[in-house]
């Protein structure tokens, strides 16, 4: 149990230190170590997991983080796994401010990052296949996933709304009609 | 506090904070906290919360105002966690939560355009390729996503310094 908390956070140490390119990123990141990897928790609990995150105030990668740490081992967990995601980046931005003239214009950062972004992408695609497998079950996911893309894509709603459309459209399908 | 939708949500309400009503630190300043942060792995409310609180306070700053980002989050997952495996007993509620998941992977495809567009990957071959190969190794070779940040950032360094070094030798010639 203890040591399983332990590996849990390093886990999570492991992850904060490298989710560039904001919170998605660390959304796949998560996916990929919890759920691919250690198999802390199944694709279907991960993607309730995105969704919660994404409807609360606040960064999607903290949120993530607790949610995720409490429904493998409670709400301590849900603390530890947030503290230990952003303990590396908040290291690193405390040197920056430390270091804040010579760091400011580092072309080798620069360049760095620009290597990064890509691969965030190709990260986040990834996660995209197991979350695809277990949230396009059926006709009717199909729909519901053309629906909540034209919510975002074509009238430019906010996500939530995209979420809770489908969520109130899932009760009527999955709820009433079948 | 209110900040439904991430990190981009919360600058603006951070920068009025910290700016206009507090006075804590000028507009440019904070700019440039948040485009420096920016460039730092982590969520960007908690890495600009860090660099604000360290330039305002010293390192207390930088961990008060840590904390006070992620707690009121944490504790509302917190709450919402402790009702949501009861509540996912409720025939209705599962059947919300299979109508969202849809949505959750609409998502996903919007994150992953969103950031497409903003690293410009169709007007970069080598970006357009890393992506792309990220993507394959990760989702179908199984390879892990660390490596494949600690490779693209490698291969971008390189990439850099041999195009430096071409435009060095046209230069002597």
């Amino acid at each position: 149990m203890n040591s399983l908390f332990l590996r849990m956070c390093l886990s999570f140490i492991k992850i904060g230190a490298f989710c560039f390119g904001g919170g998605y990123a660390a959304v796949g990141l998560i996916e990929s170590e919890v759920v691919k990897t250690m198999h802390w928790l199944a694709p279907e609990q991960y993607i309730n997991i995105i969704a919660i995150a994404e409807m609360t105030p606040g960064p999607i990668a903290a949120n993530t983080a607790t949610f995720a740490g409490y429904m493998m081992l409670g709400p301590a967990a849900g603390v530890f796994c947030t503290l230990s995601l952003i303990l590396i980046p908040c290291i690193l931005a405390l040197l920056t401010a430390f270091f804040f003239e010579k760091v400011k214009n580092n072309p080798k950062v620069q360049v760095a990052i620009k290597g990064i972004r890509p691969a965030a992408i190709g990260i986040i695609a990834a996660a995209g296949i197991s979350i695809a497998k277990a949230g396009i079950t059926d006709i009717w996911s199909i729909g519901l996933f053309a629906i909540a893309a034209a919510i975002i894509f074509k009238f430019k709603k906010s996500p939530i709304i995209a979420l809770l459309t489908c969520g109130v459209l899932g009760i009527v399908i999955y709820g009433i009609i079948l | 506090m209110f900040t439904i939708g991430g990190g981009y949500a919360m600058i603006p309400v951070i920068q009025d904070a910290v700016c206009h009503e507090k006075g804590w630190l000028s507009d440019e300043e904070f700019l440039d906290s948040i485009s420096l942060t920016n460039s730092l792995p982590g969520p960007l409310a908690t890495n600009a919360a860090t660099f604000i609180g360290y330039r305002i306070k010293g390192v207390k700053g930088s961990i008060s105002a840590v904390l006070g980002t992620v707690s009121p989050s944490i504790i509302i997952i917190l709450l919402i966690a402790m009702i949501f495996n009861s509540a996912m007993e409720n025939e209705f509620v599962q059947a919300f939560f299979m109508g969202v998941r849809p949505a959750v992977f609409a998502l996903i495809v919007s994150a992953v355009y969103k950031l497409a567009k903003s690293a410009k990957v169709h007007k970069d071959m080598v970006s357009l390729a890393i992506a792309l190969i990220s993507f394959v190794v990760i989702g179908f070779l199984g390879v892990t996503p660390i490596i494949v940040v600690i490779a693209a950032a490698v291969l971008a360094i390189l990439l850099d310094s041999v195009k430096k070094t071409e435009k060095g030798g046209t230069k002597n010639e």
